[in-house]
């Protein structure tokens, strides 16, 4: 549990706000009567004097639920279910290790997922799969009416790799992602994967806690990461591909696009 | 000696603007001759070809695999339609999602649509789906 700091903006609410961090329009008493907003309650009296610029802070208390794991045939599947409400301003966010099979477009063996990025993003769901969900999602996780901003699920798989280059060990961190203005804060981390042996036999590893240094590289993994823009802006433009690891060294990534990535404080 | 240049610039961005027409012609070309000629070319689903700006008949050459979004290797037999500004290579890859089928094994007919907004070059099957973008498939050959 951590607060986050909301500076308002033009016609915005505490119930509005409260709804965009997860919780009921209901609830939005649990937001003005927090201890942390005594001083703005006491300087603006009711909710409805709210003004631009004031900052209310606002508890997120959710924390993953379901952690369900499964080994599939020559990978594993991962579904992650949180408590409150689904709210605008709370995502997911997957970094991936590839091993020795790198897959499409992006070769990189380090990865914010999805790998060949499909939007502008550093978010695992893109906001037109959070308006209507893929299907496969509503199947996996039994729910037609499954909310992505508190559902993550893949389902990663590679072929049974070539005896010479040794057994693939996929692994990757998912995180609750809650995100104010470019800030994006990052927590209750799983780390799950899988290894996939020449003879084709896979094994699933996790899900575990992520140790200090695992959440260290997720961070700069995110900070790192490409959008669209760089990658494919080079591919229309000069018609080939530029590894999304060289434009990281290079400085490109959602940090020099002026996101920030940070563990819950 | 500047006349020299802003001609030498002219013919550049004439000859620049000329890439893409010749390629369209060209896959306009190809795609009168492969409905003439190929028997493949009544293999479509009229309502999923008027959803998309893609049809293309392929042969799966490898599932590469899934993270988020898995990736299968095709290779294009030809194009029923094309109204993209994009000319498909005679190999490259199709998106799905990694809980949805992709290509098939053997040929199939593709509905494709643009993998993300930015991207002339990239493409997912329709829906993100074997479901919904792949229709017509013969397993027979299996993938080569």
């Amino acid at each position: 549990m951590y607060h986050e700091d909301v500076k308002v903006k033009n016609g915005e609410t505490v119930s509005g706000i409260g709804a965009d961090f997860g919780y009921k329009i209901t609830e939005w008493h649990k937001i003005w009567d927090d201890p942390k907003n005594a001083p703005l309650v006491k300087k603006r009296g009711k909710p409805e004097h709210l003004q631009i610029d004031d900052v209310v802070w606002v508890k997120i208390p959710w924390h993953t639920v379901t952690r369900r794991l499964t080994a599939d045939a020559n990978g594993a599947s991962f579904l992650v279910q949180r408590n409150g409400q689904a709210g605008k301003r709370i995502n997911w966010v997957q970094t991936v290790y590839r091993g020795n099979q790198p897959i499409g477009p992006n070769s990189s063996p380090f990865c914010v997922d999805a790998c060949t990025p499909d939007d502008d993003l550093p978010f695992y769901w893109t906001d037109a799969e959070v308006a209507s969900p893929p299907q496969w999602v509503k199947d996996f996780s039994g729910d037609p009416a499954v909310q992505l901003g508190k559902t993550f699920a893949d389902r990663a798989s590679r072929g049974a790799p070539a005896a010479g280059i040794g057994t693939t060990k996929w692994r990757a961190i998912v995180s609750i992602a809650v995100v104010n203005e470019k800030r994006v804060t990052v927590y209750d981390s799983w780390v799950w994967g899988f290894d996939l042996t020449p003879a084709g036999v896979a094994t699933k590893v996790g899900p575990r806690c992520p140790a200090p240094h695992e959440r260290l590289g997720h961070l700069q993994l995110l900070r790192g990461g490409l959008g669209t823009t760089w990658i494919f802006d080079l591919a229309t433009k000069f018609g080939f591909h530029v590894d999304g690891k060289v434009l990281s060294q290079l400085g490109f990534g959602f940090e020099a696009e002026g996101w920030t990535f940070r563990p819950a404080p | 000696m500047r006349r020299i240049v802003w001609l030498a610039a002219s013919f550049t961005l004439a000859a620049a603007s000329c890439v893409p027409a010749l390629a369209q012609m060209a896959q306009a070309d190809r795609q009168e001759q492969n409905v003439q000629e190929n028997p493949w070319r009544n293999l479509v689903d009229s309502k999923r070809a008027g959803a998309v700006s893609v049809v293309l008949r392929v042969r799966l050459l490898e599932r590469e695999g899934t993270d988020k979004i898995g990736w299968d290797r095709v290779r294009l037999i030809g194009v029923i339609k094309n109204s993209s500004h994009f000319t498909f290579p005679s190999e490259f890859e199709i998106a799905h999602y990694s809980g949805e089928p992709g290509v098939p094994d053997g040929e199939s007919t593709v509905y494709l649509e643009p993998y993300n907004p930015a991207s002339e070059s990239l493409w997912r099957l329709l829906g993100g789906s074997g479901k919904a973008g792949v229709s017509h498939g013969s397993a027979a050959a299996g993938p080569t």
